[in-house]
Protein backbone atom coordinates (compact mmCIF):
# COMPACT_ATOMS: atom_id res chain seq x y z
CA UNK A 1 0.00 0.00 0.00
CA UNK A 2 1.61 3.33 -0.84
CA UNK A 3 0.94 5.94 2.01
CA UNK A 4 3.43 8.28 1.13
CA UNK A 5 2.49 11.72 1.44
CA UNK A 6 -0.78 10.74 2.70
CA UNK A 7 -2.26 12.38 6.17
CA UNK A 8 -2.25 9.69 9.17
CA UNK A 9 -5.62 9.47 10.95
CA UNK A 10 -5.55 8.85 14.54
CA UNK A 11 -5.27 4.90 14.50
CA UNK A 12 -1.88 3.48 13.62
CA UNK A 13 -1.74 2.02 10.30
CA UNK A 14 -4.51 3.68 8.71
CA UNK A 15 -4.07 6.94 6.41
CA UNK A 16 -6.31 9.54 4.88
CA UNK A 17 -6.84 9.76 0.68
CA UNK A 18 -9.38 11.93 -0.29
CA UNK A 19 -9.52 10.72 -3.98
CA UNK A 20 -10.91 7.48 -2.27
CA UNK A 21 -14.51 8.87 -2.07
CA UNK A 22 -13.56 10.95 -5.15
CA UNK A 23 -13.51 7.19 -7.14
CA UNK A 24 -16.30 5.55 -5.63
CA UNK A 25 -18.93 9.01 -5.01
CA UNK A 26 -22.35 7.94 -5.30
CA UNK A 27 -21.52 4.58 -6.68
CA UNK A 28 -23.43 1.63 -4.21
CA UNK A 29 -20.37 -0.83 -5.08
CA UNK A 30 -22.22 -3.75 -3.15
CA UNK A 31 -25.77 -3.29 -4.29
CA UNK A 32 -27.14 -6.97 -3.66
CA UNK A 33 -26.13 -7.20 -0.64
CA UNK A 34 -27.34 -4.13 0.07
CA UNK A 35 -30.58 -5.19 -0.91
CA UNK A 36 -30.24 -8.01 0.84
CA UNK A 37 -29.83 -6.53 3.92
CA UNK A 38 -32.65 -4.23 3.81
CA UNK A 39 -34.78 -6.96 2.92
CA UNK A 40 -33.55 -8.69 6.09
CA UNK A 41 -34.19 -6.13 8.64
CA UNK A 42 -37.76 -5.06 7.23
CA UNK A 43 -38.56 -9.25 7.85
CA UNK A 44 -37.09 -9.56 11.23
CA UNK A 45 -36.48 -5.69 13.02
CA UNK A 46 -33.72 -5.15 14.70
CA UNK A 47 -32.40 -6.37 18.11
CA UNK A 48 -33.12 -4.29 21.79
CA UNK A 49 -29.86 -4.32 23.26
CA UNK A 50 -32.31 -4.17 26.67
CA UNK A 51 -33.55 -7.18 26.10
CA UNK A 52 -31.83 -9.46 23.77
CA UNK A 53 -30.70 -13.17 24.80
CA UNK A 54 -28.53 -15.58 23.69
CA UNK A 55 -29.87 -18.51 21.56
CA UNK A 56 -28.29 -21.05 24.73
CA UNK A 57 -30.43 -19.11 27.12
CA UNK A 58 -33.62 -19.71 24.56
CA UNK A 59 -32.64 -23.12 22.84
CA UNK A 60 -31.24 -25.10 26.00
CA UNK A 61 -29.76 -28.39 24.80
CA UNK A 62 -31.27 -31.91 25.83
CA UNK B 1 -6.51 -7.87 18.61
CA UNK B 2 -4.15 -11.02 18.09
CA UNK B 3 -3.32 -11.00 14.62
CA UNK B 4 -1.29 -8.89 12.04
CA UNK B 5 -2.98 -6.25 9.97
CA UNK B 6 -2.71 -4.67 7.14
CA UNK B 7 -2.17 -0.74 6.63
CA UNK B 8 -4.77 0.87 4.73
CA UNK B 9 -6.09 3.80 3.24
CA UNK B 10 -9.96 5.70 3.98
CA UNK B 11 -11.80 8.36 2.06
CA UNK B 12 -13.09 11.54 3.92
CA UNK B 13 -16.19 9.89 4.65
CA UNK B 14 -14.33 7.42 6.47
CA UNK B 15 -17.17 4.70 4.51
CA UNK B 16 -14.51 3.29 1.31
CA UNK B 17 -10.99 1.68 2.87
CA UNK B 18 -8.63 0.35 0.47
CA UNK B 19 -5.90 -1.97 1.46
CA UNK B 20 -3.90 -4.75 -0.66
CA UNK B 21 -3.27 -8.40 0.61
CA UNK B 22 0.20 -9.48 -0.21
CA UNK B 23 0.76 -13.43 -0.56
CA UNK B 24 1.55 -15.87 -3.02
CA UNK B 25 -0.64 -14.83 -5.46
CA UNK B 26 0.05 -11.67 -5.66
CA UNK B 27 -1.07 -7.67 -4.26
CA UNK B 28 -5.02 -7.62 -4.29
CA UNK B 29 -6.66 -4.89 -3.62
CA UNK B 30 -9.38 -5.11 -1.28
CA UNK B 31 -12.27 -2.49 -0.83
CA UNK B 32 -14.47 -2.13 2.00
CA UNK B 33 -17.64 -0.17 1.60
CA UNK B 34 -19.93 0.85 4.42
CA UNK B 35 -23.46 1.64 2.62
CA UNK B 36 -26.29 3.28 4.40
CA UNK B 37 -29.15 1.09 4.96
CA UNK B 38 -32.77 2.53 4.72
CA UNK B 39 -32.80 2.40 8.26
CA UNK B 40 -31.59 5.56 9.79
CA UNK B 41 -28.01 4.86 11.42
CA UNK B 42 -27.94 1.19 9.84
CA UNK B 43 -25.04 0.66 7.71
CA UNK B 44 -24.00 -2.60 5.82
CA UNK B 45 -20.54 -3.78 5.12
CA UNK B 46 -19.31 -4.50 2.27
CA UNK B 47 -15.77 -6.05 1.26
CA UNK B 48 -14.58 -7.64 -1.92
CA UNK B 49 -11.58 -7.97 -4.61
CA UNK B 50 -10.54 -4.87 -6.89
CA UNK B 51 -10.07 -6.23 -10.52
CA UNK B 52 -7.39 -4.38 -11.63
CA UNK B 53 -7.89 -4.48 -15.26
CA UNK B 54 -11.85 -3.78 -14.87
CA UNK B 55 -11.80 -2.23 -11.73
CA UNK B 56 -14.86 -3.91 -11.08
CA UNK B 57 -15.46 -5.51 -7.39
CA UNK B 58 -16.24 -9.03 -6.60
CA UNK B 59 -17.07 -10.15 -3.14
CA UNK B 60 -17.67 -13.46 -4.51
CA UNK B 61 -14.42 -14.29 -5.68
CA UNK B 62 -11.84 -16.43 -3.67
CA UNK B 63 -8.40 -15.16 -3.90
CA UNK B 64 -7.01 -17.78 -1.52
CA UNK B 65 -3.75 -15.56 -0.97
CA UNK B 66 -2.78 -17.54 2.51
CA UNK B 67 -3.82 -14.25 4.74
CA UNK B 68 -7.30 -14.61 5.85
CA UNK B 69 -7.00 -14.06 9.23
CA UNK B 70 -4.63 -10.57 8.72
CA UNK B 71 -7.97 -9.63 6.24
CA UNK B 72 -10.39 -10.81 8.42
CA UNK B 73 -7.89 -8.59 11.20
CA UNK B 74 -8.21 -6.01 8.71
CA UNK B 75 -11.66 -5.77 8.64
CA UNK B 76 -12.40 -5.78 11.98
CA UNK B 77 -10.08 -2.74 12.39
CA UNK B 78 -11.98 -0.49 10.08
CA UNK B 79 -14.88 -0.89 12.03
CA UNK B 80 -13.26 0.52 15.11
CA UNK B 81 -12.46 3.27 12.73
CA UNK B 82 -15.80 3.29 10.88
CA UNK B 83 -17.75 3.65 14.43
CA UNK B 84 -15.03 6.15 16.28
CA UNK B 85 -16.60 8.73 12.84
CA UNK B 86 -20.03 7.25 13.14
CA UNK B 87 -20.65 6.25 17.39
CA UNK B 88 -24.22 5.89 16.73
CA UNK B 89 -24.53 3.77 14.12
CA UNK B 90 -25.14 0.04 13.92
CA UNK B 91 -22.97 -2.26 11.13
CA UNK B 92 -25.15 -5.09 9.47
CA UNK B 93 -22.40 -7.82 8.26
CA UNK B 94 -22.92 -11.22 6.61
CA UNK B 95 -20.45 -12.78 3.98
CA UNK B 96 -21.94 -13.49 0.36
CA UNK B 97 -21.51 -17.17 1.62
CA UNK B 98 -22.02 -19.52 4.40
CA UNK B 99 -18.41 -20.36 4.10
CA UNK B 100 -17.61 -16.63 4.25
CA UNK B 101 -19.99 -15.41 6.91
CA UNK B 102 -18.54 -18.58 9.23
CA UNK B 103 -14.88 -16.86 8.63
CA UNK B 104 -16.81 -13.62 10.50
CA UNK B 105 -18.17 -15.81 13.24
CA UNK B 106 -14.96 -17.30 13.58
CA UNK B 107 -13.29 -13.86 13.51
CA UNK B 108 -15.77 -12.70 15.98
CA UNK B 109 -15.36 -15.57 18.40
CA UNK B 110 -11.50 -15.46 18.43
CA UNK B 111 -11.21 -11.82 19.63
CA UNK B 112 -14.04 -12.23 21.05
CA UNK B 113 -12.92 -11.28 24.69
CA UNK B 114 -11.41 -8.40 23.23
CA UNK B 115 -14.33 -7.02 20.72
CA UNK B 116 -17.00 -6.84 23.42
CA UNK B 117 -15.30 -4.70 25.81
CA UNK B 118 -16.02 -2.03 23.06
CA UNK B 119 -19.20 -3.13 21.14
CA UNK B 120 -22.36 -5.38 21.34
CA UNK B 121 -22.39 -8.19 18.51
CA UNK B 122 -25.56 -9.97 17.80
CA UNK B 123 -25.97 -12.75 15.76
CA UNK B 124 -29.31 -13.64 13.39
CA UNK B 125 -30.57 -17.10 13.70
CA UNK B 126 -33.74 -18.59 12.39
CA UNK B 127 -34.79 -14.66 11.74
CA UNK B 128 -34.51 -13.74 15.22
CA UNK B 129 -31.72 -11.82 16.98
CA UNK B 130 -29.22 -13.12 19.53
CA UNK B 131 -26.38 -11.82 21.87
CA UNK B 132 -23.03 -13.14 20.41
CA UNK B 133 -21.28 -16.18 21.57
CA UNK B 134 -19.51 -18.82 20.59
CA UNK B 135 -20.36 -22.23 18.87
CA UNK B 136 -23.21 -20.68 17.23
CA UNK B 137 -23.90 -20.81 13.92
CA UNK B 138 -25.38 -17.40 12.72
CA UNK B 139 -26.72 -15.67 9.51
CA UNK B 140 -25.44 -12.23 9.94
CA UNK B 141 -24.31 -10.40 12.35
CA UNK B 142 -25.32 -6.52 13.66
CA UNK B 143 -22.56 -4.66 15.85
CA UNK B 144 -22.77 -1.63 17.63
CA UNK B 145 -20.46 0.68 19.09
CA UNK B 146 -20.81 0.43 23.27
CA UNK B 147 -21.20 4.04 24.80
CA UNK B 148 -18.65 4.84 27.02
Amino acid sequence: MKNKGLKKTKFPGIYLDKSLDEKYKGKVIFQEKLDEANRTLKRVGVPNPETVKKYSETHSKK
Amino acid sequence: MKYDRYDFIVGDSFMFYEFESDGPKGKVTKLIHYTEMELKGFYNLGFGDKDHKSGEIDDTIITDNGDSQKILATVAYTVYSFTDKYPNSWIYAKGSTKARTRLYRMGISNNLDFIVQDFEIHGLKNDSWFKFERNVDYEAFLIKKKIQ
